[in-house]
């Protein structure tokens, strides 16, 4: 029996633009989204610049506000929360950036940094951090002897380990990972994906996983909310999503992910045009302007998230069977 | 093995040739090997993939091409030739003719290519006024059908645009028009569609795809992501610690791997069918860009390394026509 974790819904993040050049309006950055997370599971988000994926991070570990929604967190509603709960939730809630140069003070040794946390959350005290940041660094494969460098000595795949090693350090149960892999080169890419599996077979934690790629995500996922102008066009199991995708976009997607496994060139999808402005979104399903199945009815109506079979969403007219025409 | 002369004179239609360049950084104290001994030739309207991770001098290679390499960055040997013009021991003066009129490049990060002060019209106005000699109006109306022929929408808005008004898709296909406006002979595209989304990267791979079709470019692609290689490139040169490790057509190359590193490339793609099973990563990490190596630079991350390659460093060999590859146990090892 899987319990779950957390539980997302109706979440909506909106940010007012300048009044003089809109007239009041708003970017709906997050529009609309629901989900669980079970415990031990890896959700992907995937998704492209401007979709919404970082904002909802932001969300999920309290560094936004949601415009309206609600989150629970093992039962919990988070906007009802007291004081007092919240100390506890920023130990079991971390979150690791994409730009593992940035996530470090540049002049604090890597082991200082990794130990911040038990500090802050007074789990350790005095020699013990030592040895405790030490055993993070050889839980995430690293050397213990990197614990006094400082990061700019580190390679990027091992800065991005040391990351992962200070989110672990508070032994949380749920990691946010905001593009951990995208800003590392395929050989340090790999040793970081291991790592998450690693961590997953070991341990209870439950992972929101953040990537561009599909092909990453459905190697490393549960299951995958693929999202697009802000909303979730898609969702369904990793396989599911990369074996029978259903919306356009997540087809467009999968076929540059497959490249690199040697589909051949006849079988790409190309889609024309740019994700579209989420402060200036187009009517209707906000994937019209670039779709190769559109018809009228995609240009008037937004699709709705529906079932269409176990398990397995779809935002699309198309993919359900609606005539567009 | 046929140097990169002869392969030239081989194939007569070779429009650029790079032999055993060496590019280094010197400082006091120190020297950086960034290119140590790279050699190819690149063909009209082939597309040539410079593959290889951080520091492994792809991008110093495209930009010693096209003699951009700042200081203490120095091209310390070799012989680049364009169409039998030697580019090494031109003037400064003669060099700035080249670039952008027989050489173009375009870059990753395409909004910072733009200056914000001035439209993306501009900036194609700008290359056909210098390098073309055409009136005010004459190249506005040529930037527009530049544009159109890339597939921007509305290319009359686009070009009285300012760089902030537009994604970063549009930027790279307005940098791309500034780039084969004036019918370049070479067009080099340096980690182009890096930051870009991946579909967004695949429209401009096939927009230069039907480039080097119709108008017989010739281009050399560095990047370092296998989906490029594979979607973009007939011809890939896989690089390593600032040399050559392997080279062949794309196809083959991606089918069967010769050189171990680029075996363990392959192994590095997440594969959802084995989700049970880790990655095959490669051991280790790469050597410090640019440092001096004895022997084989990936030796010692190299399953099948043995004593000797400590010592001895592989020359590149063909073991098929059009197949190279530095390693003495080229083939020995096997993707996954």
């Amino acid at each position: 029996m899987s319990v779950e974790l957390l539980r997302v819904e109706h979440l909506r993040k909106y940010y007012p633009l300048k009044k003089q050049h809109s007239g009041g309006k708003y970017t709906r950055a997050v529009e609309d989204v629901s989900f669980t997370i079970q415990e031990g599971e890896i959700l992907g988000l995937v998704g492209e610049s401007g979709c919404g994926k970082t904002t909802l991070a932001r969300l999920l570990v309290g560094l936004a506000e949601p415009t309206s929604g609600k989150i629970w967190f093992r039962g919990t509603l988070l906007a009802t929360m007291p004081e007092s709960g919240w100390r506890a939730w920023r130990r079991d809630v971390q979150i690791v950036f994409q730009d593992h140069f940035a996530s470090f003070d540049p002049r604090l040794p890597i082991g200082k940094s990794i130990e911040f946390p038990l500090r802050v959350h007074g789990l350790a005290q005095g020699r013990a951090l030592r040895t405790e940041a030490e055993k993070l660094l050889v839980r995430v494969g690293l050397n213990p002897n990197l614990y006094s460098r400082l990061p700019h000595e580190l390679s990027g795949g091992q800065r991005q380990r040391a990351a992962i090693a200070r989110a672990l350090s508070v032994n949380p149960v749920l990691i946010i990972a905001d593009e951990p892999v995208a800003a590392l080169d395929l050989s340090a890419q790999a040793h970081v994906l291991n790592l998450f599996t690693a961590l997953r077979r070991n341990s209870r934690v439950s992972y929101v996983f953040i990537t561009h790629d599909l092909n990453v995500a459905a190697y490393l996922c549960d299951r995958v909310l693929v999202m697009y102008g802000g909303r979730v066009v898609e969702t369904a199991s990793a396989e599911t999503i990369f074996d029978t995708p259903r919306h356009p976009y997540t087809r467009a997607l999968i076929s540059a992910a497959l490249l690199g496994r040697g589909a051949k060139m006849t079988e790409q999808i190309v889609v024309e045009g740019d994700p579209p402005n989420p402060a200036d979104p187009p009517p209707g399903c906000k994937f019209h302007p670039r779709c190769f199945a559109a018809g009228p009815l995609c240009r008037r109506i937004e699709p709705s998230l529906d079932e269409i079979d176990g398990s397995h969403w779809v935002a699309c007219h198309v993919a359900k069977g609606v005539s567009v025409a | 093995m046929p140097s990169a002369a002869e392969a030239a004179r081989l194939r007569p239609e070779a429009v650029l040739s790079v032999e055993n360049l060496r590019t280094h950084f010197v400082t006091p104290g120190k020297t950086v090997f960034a290119i140590d001994g790279v050699s190819f030739s690149l063909a009209a309207g082939e597309r040539l993939a410079l593959v290889g991770e951080s520091g492994s001098g792809k991008s110093v290679t495209a930009k010693s091409i096209m003699r951009l390499v700042r200081e203490p960055g120095r091209i310390v040997g070799g012989r680049i030739s364009l169409r039998g013009d030697d580019l090494l021991t031109m003037s400064a003066a003669e060099m700035r003719r080249i670039r952008g009129r027989r050489i173009s490049m375009i870059f990753q990060d395409p909004v910072s290519y733009l200056d914000p002060m001035f439209t993306a019209g501009h900036a194609i106005i700008e290359v056909l006024r210098l390098h073309r000699s055409a009136s005010r109006a004459g190249a506005r109306k040529q930037a527009v059908s530049l544009l159109r022929e890339l597939k921007v929408p509305s290319p009359e808005d686009v070009v009285d645009a300012y760089p902030f008004q537009l994604s970063g898709g549009m930027c790279q296909r307005v940098l791309i028009a500034t780039a084969i406006a004036t019918d370049p002979e070479v067009l080099i595209a340096d980690e182009a569609t890096s930051g870009l989304d991946v579909t967004v990267q695949a429209s401009i791979l096939r927009t230069l795809d039907a480039l080097a079709e119709k108008a017989g470019t010739a281009m050399l692609i560095t990047t370092h992501s296998i989906q490029v290689v594979r979607q973009a490139c007939s011809r890939t040169i896989v690089m390593y610690h600032g040399r050559i490790v392997e080279e062949g057509p794309t196809s083959e190359l991606l089918r069967q791997p010769l050189h171990p590193y680029t075996a363990g490339l392959l192994s590095c793609m997440p594969d959802s069918y084995r989700r049970d099973k880790p990655i095959s990563a490669i051991a280790g990490e790469p050597p410090v860009p640019g440092s001096e190596v004895q022997g084989c630079a990936f030796a010692p991350r190299c399953p099948i390394a043995r004593p000797t390659c400590n010592e001895l460093r592989p020359p590149l060999a063909e073991y098929a026509p059009g197949r190279r590859a530095a390693c003495p146990y080229a083939g020995d090892v096997r993707v996954r």
